[in-house]
């Protein structure tokens, strides 16, 4: 298990232009591209929800439509090396995500962390028990392994950005 | 500071409370409580409170003879636990937050000169304790000692209620080393 210092990402200086890309697209009407989770994954509505809007796996598909509201977010995830998949999470007001692990990593894939990085500051991540206050681009990088949550303990919706990056691309 | 449950001079005593608050709520106690976000900002946050004795007959307390008929035995064992001064019983629906937040607004956090701790009893072993931002599984009648001026809060990420017994005891009835 292991959490990382922000300044071991490599790409750090390019996640402001991130975020303000993702900033304007989510000042775009998206509801429509919203999944959410609760509902996928336990058949219950929940106050958390999520947008794939990068991937290069293939595992997930994302529309037409989406794709040209993302158009500008790919082109710069595209000179961000090793990104594999990014997702946008917005988590209703005071609510929570369960505390959880990433699933499993396949044998033969090549090790990835996730790189969170708040876009809002109203919430509170919860990394291996540990709560910290979210502060706008200030990433939290973790592996799989490590138990997670986040909670929103406030009256404004908290967003965020996942990013699934190549192990290759942090200093370790 | 989270301290021991046994530095409660009266710790032993808990388990009879805890039994006799899981009989209590085994019946529909929705006329007892209080929502408690309702009450502070106007908008329901699936956090009930049934004030079973309060420090005072404030804003949150509604004598109920009905929940004094059914509670007496309770609060009459609640009055022989040493420093007991409030006693409530928390409510907190499915998937349902108690915001991080310290007992005394006019204090400021981690200030240790209070009157009390406060002893919370998770009757389940469901949902977080949240104390000086850590994150606390709750374990079922394992009871969290800490300062109300500790930033904290509650999480129930699950989809079962969860219930906690919250104690504001006096210090008085502590054994602790001063700080």
């Amino acid at each position: 298990m292991k959490i990382l210092e922000p300044s071991s990402y490599l790409d750090l200086a390019k996640l402001p232009s991130l975020i303000e890309l993702v900033e304007n697209f989510c000042n775009q009407p998206i509801s429509t591209h919203l999944v959410d989770i609760g509902l996928k994954d336990e058949g219950i509505a929940s106050n958390y929800s999520a947008v794939v809007i990068y991937d290069i796996t293939g595992e997930s598909v994302i529309s037409d439509d989406l794709e040209q509201l993302v158009q500008s977010i790919t082109a710069h995830s595209r000179n961000i090396e090793g990104v594999d998949r990014i997702f946008i999470n917005f988590l209703n007001p005071n609510s929570s995500i369960p505390v959880h692990q990433g699933d499993p990593i396949p044998s033969g894939t090549v090790p990835s962390y996730n790189v969170i990085v708040p876009v809002t500051t109203h919430g509170l991540h919860v990394i291996d028990n540990t709560t910290s206050v979210s502060v706008k681009g200030s990433p939290i990088i973790f592996d799989h392994e490590v138990y997670r949550s986040t909670i929103n303990n406030s009256d404004q919706t908290h967003i965020w950005i996942t990013m699934i990056v190549d192990s290759s691309r942090f200093i370790n | 500071m989270i301290l021991p449950p046994e530095s409660y001079v009266d710790n032993h005593k808990i388990p009879k409370l805890v039994e006799y608050v899981e009989e209590l709520m085994k019946h529909d106690v929705s006329d007892f409580w209080v929502d408690i976000g309702e009450k502070n900002v106007g908008t329901s946050i699936n956090w009930k409170s049934i004030i079973v004795n309060p420090y005072d007959i404030d804003a949150y307390y509604t004598f109920n003879q009905g929940l004094e008929d059914i509670a007496k035995h309770i609060m009459d064992h609640a009055k022989i636990m040493k420093g007991v001064e409030r006693f409530a019983i928390n409510v907190l629906f499915k998937a349902s937050l108690i915001p991080i937040h310290v007992d005394d607004d006019t204090r400021p956090e981690y200030d240790n000169t209070g009157r009390c701790y406060n002893i919370l009893i998770p009757l389940y072993d469901h949902g977080y304790s949240i104390v000086d931002y850590k994150l606390i599984k709750n374990k079922a009648r394992v009871p969290l000692v800490f300062d109300g001026q500790l930033p904290h809060g509650g999480m129930n990420d699950t989809l079962e209620t969860r219930i906690t017994i919250f104690l504001n005891v006096n210090k008085e009835a502590f054994n602790v080393a001063p700080e």
